[in-house]
């Protein structure tokens, strides 16, 4: 479960961000002041979260990368941006975890106010990029 | 003669992003349409011409798997080529999809394999204008 976050994410930052992150040993979480976080709900062969949490400093550049933009990406556009990565990991890492016969529904992605969850992730993938540093935790109901 | 392309996409950015990726590559664009669901879509496909729809499927109010239903039961549309852009990676799910006439890319996707469907789907010559033998009857 863990390696197909990893994989599903190093993927996505690549193809989608034109940015490359490290897997990250140090399991020490992001500090919610200064992180930005968005989650992504699912439905399917079993049900549950994805979040994915990035270093507030790193909205920017990860906007104007998906974009190719020069120019400040608004805050909305920053989020929504966020918002395809996380769906684009979401999507990819249940496929790995599940197989390709598994079907899924993904909700709109959220963003997040407050980073608090009762209970513990199944999986939590840790990375470093040139830009900061992120986290995506991977949150299941029932049956894997 | 140019394309006239819709793209349906609950996300801004990834509208944003395909959008600048079709203006890249070499396919003479005329209007870019956007819609953020398929209800939205219905709408612009009832009031203008267009020859190519990129669609995602997960998507608020109307998903695209509702719309590409409605676009090949209407008569004015049936024939409407369609790229469906989705994470989607359901084996069972993407061969219902291709029953539907349309052709995949699954998200994430490097713009060159956007580029590359698009001027096959179109009968465009990868990186340049030319419409070749084999294209599409728009």
């Amino acid at each position: 479960m863990e390696q197909a976050l990893y994989q599903a994410t190093i993927l996505t930052f690549e193809e989608l961000g034109f940015m490359f992150p490290v897997p990250d040993m140090d399991v020490l979480g992001l500090d919610p002041k200064t992180s930005s976080a968005i989650s992504i709900d699912f439905k399917g062969d079993f049900d549950g979260r994805l979040v994915l949490q990035v270093e507030s400093s790193m909205m920017p550049t990860i906007a104007e990368n998906m974009l190719g933009e020069e120019m400040p990406v608004e805050e909305e556009m920053q989020r929504d941006a966020l918002g395809e990565i996380a769906n684009v990991i979401c999507g990819n890492a249940l496929s790995m975890i599940a197989g390709k016969k598994a079907v899924f529904k993904l909700g709109a992605p959220q963003f997040m106010t407050e980073i608090e969850e009762t209970e513990d992730p199944k999986a939590v993938a840790h990375f470093n990029l040139e830009e900061g540093r992120a986290e995506v935790l991977l949150y299941t109901r029932g049956k894997q | 003669m140019s394309f006239n392309i819709l793209i349906v996409d609950d996300s801004a950015a990834m509208r944003s992003i395909i959008s600048k990726t079709l203006r890249l590559s070499g396919l003479p664009l005329g209007e870019i349409h956007q819609a953020k669901n398929g209800v939205e879509a219905l709408e612009v496909l009832e009031e203008n011409w267009v020859d190519l729809a990129l669609v995602d499927i997960n998507m608020p109010v109307m998903d695209g798997e509702t719309l590409i239903n409605h676009v090949r039961e209407n008569p004015d549309t049936e024939d409407l080529a369609i790229i469906v852009v989705s994470t989607e990676s359901s084996e069972t799910r993407i061969e219902k999809l291709l029953e539907k006439r349309v052709e995949f890319i699954h998200k994430p996707f490097t713009p060159e394999t956007l580029r590359e469907k698009v001027c096959h789907l179109t009968g465009v010559e990868y990186g340049t204008s030319t419409v070749s033998s084999n294209n599409f009857d728009f």
